[in-house]
This record gives C-alpha cells, sequence and structure tokens, in this order.
C-alpha cells in the first residue's frame, strides 16, 4: 500500500487521477477497471485512511495514520492526496459551473 | 494372354483403389463441413444463452434498482440496507458472467458497485429510521444514472 500511496500522489500531482466525493464529506475515491481506492480524513482523530476495495467491493487492504504518529512517514503522503483529490472534485466543479453559466 | 489379363486385372485394381479413396475424401470433406455447421450451430447457441443471461441479468438489477429508487423515496433506511446487497451481487455477476468487457465497461461497473457499498455506509452511519432528504436526492440522482446510462449501454454492448 506505500507504493501504491507513493504512485497515487504523483499521478494526483500530475492531475491523472478522476477523484469523485463520495457521499462522506471527508471521502474521495476513485475507480480502476477491478478495484477503487478511497482517502478519507476523520477530523475528530485526525485521521487520514487510504482503502483499497477489490471487485466485489470489500476493503481488501488500509493504511491509516493518527494524528501524524501513526505510520508517521505516510501521514504526509495521505494528507497531500486528501488535499489534491479535494482540490480536483472542487475544481471540476468550478470548471462545470462555469461552462453552464457562459453557454446559458 | 495371362500376363494381359493381370494387366485388365491391375488396372481394375487401381481403378477400385481410386474410386474408393475419392469416396473416402468425399466423406471426409462432408464430414468436415458437419463439423463446422455443429461448431458454429453450437457458438451460435452459446451466443444466445449469454445474451439472454445479460438481459436477464440486466433486467433483473434494472428492477431491483427501480424498487431501491422507491424504498429511499419512501424514507425506509432499514429495507434499504436490505437491497443493497443484492445489487452488489447483481453487479458482480454482470462483470463475472461477461469476462470480455472493454476496461472502461468494468470501471463503470467498478464505480456502479462502488457507490452502492458508499450508499450503504453512509446509510449505515446514521441513526433513526428514515434517511435524510439530501441523502434520498444525492442517492437517487446517482441510481437514475446508472439506469439511463450504464445500464442501457451495456444492454446494447452484450447483445
Amino acid at each position: 500500500m506505500h507504493e501504491v500511496a507513493g504512485e497515487l500522489l504523483r499521478r494526483s500531482k500530475a492531475q491523472k487521477v478522476d477523484w469523485k466525493q463520495t457521499y462522506r464529506d471527508e471521502e474521495f475515491r476513485v475507480d480502476f477497471p477491478d478495484v477503487s481506492l478511497s482517502i478519507s480524513f476523520e477530523p475528530q482523530g485526525e485521521c487520514y485512511q487510504l482503502d483499497l476495495v477489490n471487485d466485489t467491493g470489500a476493503v481488501i487492504d488500509t493504511v491509516l495514520t493518527v494524528s501524524g504518529e501513526t505510520e508517521p512517514e505516510l501521514a504526509p503522503v495521505l494528507q497531500e492526496i486528501y488535499e489534491l483529490a479535494s482540490a480536483y472534485v472542487r475544481d471540476a466543479a468550478l470548471e462545470r459551473a462555469l461552462h453552464y453559466l457562459k453557454r446559458a | 494372354m495371362l500376363g494381359e489379363a493381370g494387366s485388365i486385372a491391375s488396372l481394375a485394381g487401381l481403378l477400385v483403389s481410386l474410386l474408393g479413396l475419392g469416396f473416402a475424401l468425399l466423406q471426409l470433406s462432408r464430414l468436415r463441413g458437419e463439423t463446422r455447421a455443429a461448431r458454429d450451430a453450437s457458438e451460435e447457441t452459446r451466443r444466445l444463452l449469454r445474451r439472454d443471461s445479460a438481459g436477464s441479468d440486466l433486467t433483473r438489477i434494472g428492477e431491483r434498482i427501480q424498487g431501491l429508487i422507491e424504498i429511499h423515496r419512501n424514507g425506509d433506511r432499514s429495507r434499504a440496507l436490505d437491497r443493497y446487497p443484492e445489487i452488489y451481487r447483481l453487479l458482480i455477476a454482470i462483470r463475472r458472467n461477461h469476462p470480455n468487457l472493454s476496461e472502461e465497461y468494468r470501471r463503470q461497473l467498478q464505480e456502479a458497485l462502488a457507490t452502492v457499498r458508499d450508499m450503504q455506509g453512509k446509510l449505515e452511519g446514521l441513526t433513526g429510521s428514515s434517511i435524510p432528504q439530501s441523502a434520498i436526492n444525492n442517492f437517487n440522482a446517482a441510481l437514475l444514472l446508472l439506469q439511463t446510462e450504464l445500464l442501457v449501454e451495456l444492454q446494447d454492448r452484450l447483445e
């Protein structure tokens, strides 16, 4: 999962990951042909969590950082992925809004 | 005289052998044609069975999604939670029964599965027996999209 997190960060920085907001406010997800990855943030415990979901919808691997103490080397990676995912979703929505406004 | 008779007999024998060989080749050719026709018929039967199976899978999932939309509209959290696993199973079955689907269709099925899973996760995190109106709107918008886009495209693709 550490390697997945690193690659996800690189691809997210390059805007190559099509993040979507889930029904939870602090969670974003990207879907591939047989797996999904989701990044979430729990404000109360300051936890960032990256889940790998298989083709039956089951979570098969997880990495979790709590207040930068658990998995401390991974905490900034997950935090940056989360921030990039959040910015991607917000920017995509703004772009769509602008597109519709200019077309109207 | 005897040599002449022997030559005639040899020629006759050769003629019979050639006729036999020709007949055998003809039979072999017919057999090949029949085998090919049987193989084609078998492949066509399999294709029709796959199409019918896909059609019934898609019809079933379309009906279940419609049912879930109604359950959401009624705000029935408990019944909605009962319904999600069946929709998972049907989405998984479509992907497993059609391994030759393109990567994009498999991604869309994965997205549908993850979306339904998220709905379940959201409802499990709530308390009370009803579903908030904002969740109903979001859930049903996603389910309608699934019905009108992915299922329709798959129906065309699999038939």
